[in-house]
Formats: C-alpha cells, sequence, structure tokens
C-alpha cells in the first residue's frame, strides 16, 4: 500500500515537473532524427573518386581495350543484395581535386588508375614477364568508410584484372550477411545504441526523484514514517522503468519513422528495455548516494552520465579490454555498465533478429549487475542519507 | 525526577560530541505528559541535535531517549510513528497540494486511503488551509507554507509532537492561529516547543528548559524562573554619556542588596521589589553627576532577561 501511494506521489511529481521529464522523452528520439540527417537510412554507398589515366590498347584487328573504364564500370554496377549501388562513381581530372574532395569528406576513395593499366594487363596476358600496373586507393586510414570501401573495391578489382589477364582467383569469396541476409545501414547499426541512450536518460529523472528528498530534507519526513527503504525504491523503480519504458519506445517510433525496420522481436525488445532501465535506476541509486542537491546532480551527474553513455559504446566503438571468457563468451572491461550489454542485446535482437537463447549471456549480465548495483547503491544510499550518525 | 506514569518524554544522560566539540552534555530531563515544554537556548546551545536525538533521528553517544516508556532508537522498524516533527526549515513537497501532501504522509503512517482523507481534511481545517488545499506547496505564502509544516506533523496523531521554531515568519494572525492550535493540541499530545521567541514561550509554555553548551541550566515554570532572577520590576534607565566610570563602581553602595544589575556602556538596569522607592534616589545621583537622562523604563520581568542573565550577552554561531 505504501509503495502504491508513494508511486501515485512520484507520478504527479514526474508529471508537474516536467521540463525534466520532458528533457527525458526527447533525448534519444532528438538523436535518431540527429543520426538520420548525418547518415540517412539507406544502406552505406561509397564516395568513390577515379582518377583515370588508363590509355587503351588497339589491337591488331582494330579493337580498343581500355580495362580502367571496364573496371569503372564494374564499380558503378556493383550492387548490395538488397539491390542498392556499393559506390557512387565520380571520376576527377587530377590528384590534387581527388584530394580535396577527399579531406572535406565529400568522398572515401580515391582510385588512382594508371596510364598503362591496361597495357600491361595485355602485356601480362601475352606472358612477356611483365608486372601488372598497380592501382592506388588514395583515403583517409582513420576513416571506416574507406577501409570498407577499400575492401569492396580491391574485391571487385582483384576479379576484373584476374579475368582480363587470364588469371585464376586464388580463392574464391563468398559474402553472405547475418539475419536476413540484408546490409543494415550505418543509421540502423546506430539505432540500439539510439535506443540504450533513451534509457541512460532515466538517470536523470531517477535520481532526482531520489535526491530531491533529501535537498528538500522531505527525508526526514520519510524516515521517521513506516516507510521502509525497499518501499521507497521499488516505487520509485516502478516509476522509472514507466518513463523509461515510454522513452524507448518514442526513440523507436522514431526510428521508425525514417524508415528504420526491425527485424526482431518487440517483446524480447522490451524486456531488455526494461531491464536495462531498471539497471540505470539502479545505478542513479549510486549517484543519488554520491550528491546532496539538485544542483550537484544536474552538474557533477553529467559526469555519470557520459561515462554511460561513451563506455555503452552507444556513441563510438571502444578497444576491447577482456576481463574473462565465460561458457565461450568474452565479458569486456565495459559490460560493467549494464547498458554495455543492451546495447548488444538490441543490435542482435533488432539488426539480426536475435531470439531469446542468442541474447541470454547478455540478459543474464544485465540481471546479475543490475542486482549488483541496487545491493551496493541501496547500502551507500542509507550510510549517506539515512543513517543515524 | 518525575514519576514515570506522568512522564512523556525522559531524557537520561544525553550526550553527543562533534570531533572535540561536545554537543550536548549529560542532559537529563522530563518532560511530562500534555505540557506544553519550552526547550529553549542561544545558537550552538545543542537544541537542535537535542531534538534530532529526541527524536531518533541521531544516534546519541550516550544516554537513552524515551517517549511514553518506550525507547526511542533510531530507524526502528514500525517507524517513530510516536513521534511528531515540524522541523525548523519549511519541509514540505513544493509539487503536490496541501490535501495531496497530507494524504500521503497519511498513507506513509499506515492509514487506510479514506482515514488518511478524512485526516487532510480536519488538519485543513484546523490550520485555515481548507480554501488552498488545492493548491501546490510551492505556490503558498511563507505563512501558509508554515502552517502546512505544522500539519505534515500530525498527520498520525503522535503522542508527542517536537515544534522547532514552529512561528517564524507568521504575521500576527497566524501566529495566533497556530498558538490557540499548540494549545488545543496539548490537551491530548505533549508538545515540545523550540524558539528564540521568548515571548511565545512565556504565553505558551507550561514549564521551561534552557540549555547553554549542552548542559541544562534551568528547568521549572515561567514564574519560578522569573522569580529566579529577583521579585518586582525591572528598572531601566538609559544615559547620554558613558556610565561605566563614572557611575558603576557607586552602584553597591547605591543599591545595597540588589541582586540583579546589569549596567552597560549607557544603561542601567536592575530588579527590586521597591522600584518606585529607589527611581527616586537614582535619578538623583544622576543629575548630581551631571549626565544627561535619556530614558527611564519600569516594566515587569521577562523570561528573556532570565534568559540573557544565565547565557549571557555575548553573541553565538
Amino acid at each position: 500500500m505504501r509503495i502504491a501511494a508513494y508511486f501515485q506521489k512520484t507520478f504527479r511529481e514526474n508529471i508537474r515537473e516536467w521540463k525534466i521529464l520532458i528533457l527525458a522523452l526527447v533525448f534519444g528520439p532528438f538523436f535518431v532524427y540527429l543520426m538520420y540527417a548525418y547518415f540517412g537510412a539507406a544502406t552505406p554507398s561509397y564516395n568513390l573518386l577515379v582518377l583515370d589515366g588508363d590509355k587503351p590498347v588497339v589491337l591488331p584487328d582494330g579493337r580498343a581495350l581500355r580495362s580502367g573504364e571496364d573496371l569503372r564500370r564494374q564499380w558503378t554496377e556493383a550492387k548490395y543484395p538488397d539491390g542498392k549501388p556499393v559506390f557512387k562513381v565520380q571520376p576527377v581530372g587530377g590528384l590534387e581535386e581527388g584530394q580535396r574532395l577527399l579531406k572535406s569528406r565529400e568522398a572515401d576513395i580515391l582510385i588512382v588508375i594508371p596510364p598503362d593499366f591496361t597495357r600491361s594487363i595485355q602485356d601480362y596476358r601475352n606472358k612477356t614477364g611483365a608486372a601488372l600496373s598497380p592501382l592506388k586507393n588514395i583515403g583517409d586510414p582513420s576513416s571506416v568508410r574507406f577501409t570498407v570501401a577499400s575492401a569492396f573495391a580491391d574485391y571487385i578489382s582483384y576479379a576484373a584484372v584476374a579475368s582480363a589477364a587470364g588469371l585464376e582467383l586464388p580463392a574464391a569469396v563468398e559474402f553472405q550477411g547475418i539475419g536476413s541476409g540484408r546490409s543494415p545501414s550505418d543509421f540502423e547499426l546506430y539505432v540500439p545504441a539510439l535506443l540504450v541512450l533513451a534509457v541512460i536518460m532515466v538517470l536523470f529523472t531517477a535520481a532526482a526523484s531520489i535526491i530531491k528528498e533529501v535537498d528538500k530534507g522531505t527525508i526526514t519526513r520519510l524516515v521517521m514514517s513506516k516507510l521502509r527503504a525497499f518501499d521507497f525504491l521499488a516505487a520509485i523503480s516502478l516509476n522509472q522503468v514507466l518513463i523509461g519504458t515510454l522513452a524507448l519506445a518514442l526513440t523507436y517510433l522514431s526510428a521508425l519513422s525514417v524508415g528504420y525496420r526491425s527485424q526482431g522481436s518487440i517483446p524480447l525488445f522490451l524486456l531488455v528495455g526494461g531491464l536495462a532501465t531498471l539497471s540505470v535506476i539502479a545505478i542513479s541509486v549510486f549517484v543519488a548516494a554520491l550528491m546532496r542537491t539538485i544542483f550537484e546532480l544536474l552538474t557533477v551527474g553529467v559526469f555519470p552520465f557520459f561515462i554511460l553513455m561513451f563506455f555503452s559504446e552507444s556513441m563510438f566503438p571502444l578497444p576491447r579490454f577482456t576481463l574473462f571468457r565465460l561458457a565461450g563468451r568474452a565479458f569486456y572491461a565495459n559490460d560493467i555498465l549494464p547498458t554495455s550489454l543492451a546495447v548488444k542485446a538490441f543490435n542482435k535482437i533488432l539488426n539480426f533478429n536475435a531470439g531469446l537463447g542468442e541474447v541470454g549471456f547478455e540478459l543474464t549480465g544485465i540481471i546479475v549487475l543490475t542486482a549488483v548495483y541496487f545491493a551496493g547503491g541501496l547500502w551507500f544510499f542509507y550510510r549517506r542519507h539515512l543513517r543515524p550518525r | 525526577m518525575e514519576s514515570s506514569a506522568r512522564v512523556a518524554l525522559r531524557v537520561s544522560g544525553l550526550t553527543k560530541s562533534y570531533k572535540d566539540v561536545r554537543a550536548v552534555d549529560g542532559l537529563s530531563l522530563d518532560v511530562r505528559r500534555g505540557e506544553i515544554f519550552g526547550f529553549l537556548g542561544p545558537n550552538g546551545a545543542g537544541k537542535t541535535t537535542t531534538i534530532k536525538m529526541m527524536c531518533g533521528l541521531l544516534r546519541p553517544d550516550a544516554g537513552s531517549v524515551t517517549v511514553n516508556g518506550a525507547e526511542v532508537r533510531p530507524r526502528s522498524r514500525g517507524g517513530l510513528t510516536t513521534i511528531g516533527l515540524s522541523p525548523q526549515s519549511i519541509v514540505i513537497w513544493e509539487t503536490l497540494t496541501c490535501r495531496e501532501q497530507l494524504e500521503f504522509m497519511g498513507r506513509m503512517y499506515g492509514l487506510s486511503r479514506a482515514s488518511a482523507q478524512a485526516k487532510s481534511r480536519e488538519l485543513l481545517d484546523v490550520f485555515g488551509l481548507q480554501d488552498k488545499r488545492n493548491k501546490l506547496g510551492k505556490t503558498l505564502s511563507g505563512g501558509l507554507q508554515r502552517r502546512l509544516n505544522i500539519a505534515l506533523a500530525l498527520v498520525h496523531d503522535p503522542e508527542i509532537l517536537f515544534l522547532d521554531e514552529s512561528q517564524a515568519g507568521l504575521d500576527p494572525q497566524s501566529r495566533i492561529l497556530v498558538r490557540d492550535t499548540i494549545r488545543s493540541l496539548a490537551e491530548k499530545t505533549t508538545v515540545v516547543l523550540t524558539t528564540h521567541d521568548m515571548e511565545e514561550a512565556e504565553k505558551l509554555a507550561d514549564r521551561i528548559c534552557i540549555i547553554d553548551r549542552g548542559k541544562l541550566l534551568v528547568l521549572d515554570t515561567v514564574s519560578n524562573i522569573k522569580n529566579r532572577l529577583g521579585r518586582g520590576d525591572v528598572v531601566e534607565v538609559e544615559i547620554a554619556e558613558d556610565i561605566r566610570a563614572s557611575l558603576l563602581p557607586h552602584i553597591p553602595a547605591l543599591l545595597p542588596g540588589t541582586p540583579s544589575i546589569a549596567v552597560t556602556e549607557h544603561t542601567l538596569s536592575l530588579v527590586s521589589d521597591e522600584a518606585g522607592r529607589i527611581l527616586p534616589e537614582i535619578l538623583q545621583v544622576i543629575k548630581s553627576r551631571g549626565l544627561r537622562l535619556e530614558h527611564v523604563r519600569v516594566r515587569k520581568i521577562t523570561l528573556e532577561d532570565v534568559f540573557i542573565q544565565l547565557t549571557g550577552r555575548g553573541l553565538r554561531e
């Protein structure tokens, strides 16, 4: 009964303090639209610049061979299984122009086809002992898009040159996508992380609900009443799970509104989302134990928020440091944040149609970590704010 | 020590130190059932620390507190349900209405929804908040917030009520309302009143204790405490010149047998039951020494006179 009364009270407060609530609810959708604007929803298409200096070779029968041109055509015609082009091929007039476009990130890769490209292939074919004239890939090595574009382009180039030179490729490689086989776009790959980001925002609303009682001194009234620490946290958790689930749903709907199509089970997604929200609430109890005022939460509290955001790989990938392996699965250092496991679980469920069994490791990890954080947070909060001194 | 049957609150050898500072030093006192008990002391005297220990919010280093025979233990499982506390600072929920706050606290003390609603209505009536029942806490004036602050301490009908500076910031009308309410509460509840307002304490309290530096200085009825200073009236004479050198050495000879005499730079004050006789003599001395009289006043002894005499005039923290 006390849990219900406290839940009702906190619910009213959250509705009336709508600015924090709105912030928590729109944060995820905002980033969805931001990422969509940045990446677009389509399968990634790489901007390939070609500086084609190749000179045709005219055969005795009068035919002109243009291996460079053939290669450009093959890059242009390369398609994903869903029919979307892999490259947007654009010729450039010179090296300087190509490098300028690379530096301004208007292109991902510049491939220079040498003047004797066709000639060297013909010489090789005629077994004159001449080496094949090399293609040159130019790009920013720190850019993932350059690395991927280079890999795709190289594969097409090797096959084309081998065919033209009469070579046999040492091995044939077949590409097969996991999940439905459809290649997810960069935006789609980000969606699981953005969903977790929406959940992480609960850190503020949950910690604020707790710290407010300390800040305003009302915790004294509660301590003197029959309310137990368990009732207090259960009511707040229930309320925050509602907020977290709503934020998650809004973020997911925002992703759907810009073309995101999930392949996985929605009930399983909601289960992981609910548990992830609980885990963030557990962490927020820790945060609340460290602070005394709402002002502290909105200033110092930003630090744990960023830790959760970045170390959960919600923004970008991190170097991996394996803490231990269990049942053949690696548990990385940043997995001590349950939100890191939630990102992985969301990715498996939503992008690769994983079932309960396939996310069992992540689910178990989230549950165990949530229990540990709750127990630790409760102990710490009791010592800091509830224990008579 | 009082007979246990009459005692609502018993404090025995209560001691609490913060690092090297002994805030409360072996304090013992009894508060009788149904009385209004004034708990006074200058800033830093140890009042708040003592109140917190009495309410089970602070663990004493030594000593004990019992309410109606049951020991007050910090964080007891059933809550501290025999105790009501209206803290010095206003402690309300800003985004709940008056009615919601009272009902909520009622439920926190285990009342059913219907009982909590009934209690809320009763307290809204008692504290003149019925018209404001649907107003949010943050939209109330300071005086209304103060009234709500007290009402919140009463939702569970505590056996003993601690009112810490309960009348601070109230306008005269609200003070009368709160004073009358405290008096009516005392018919069924024991009230411990902490205040710096000596006049209010004098008007309300059946007995008063004054503590300083964590120790009990005096505990008695108001009239008995005032009698300690002497019987009669207070005579205050204000003079334009510094009288410490010109008049102070001659006072004992001038007023033999007058126990309570205080002299500051420009003021002489004393207690005498013969004010009518000695005042002309004092005025004669002043005139004969060429001093200029600024102001003369004869008044009744107040609790503040006793308080100042016991705790001194020096400023505290």
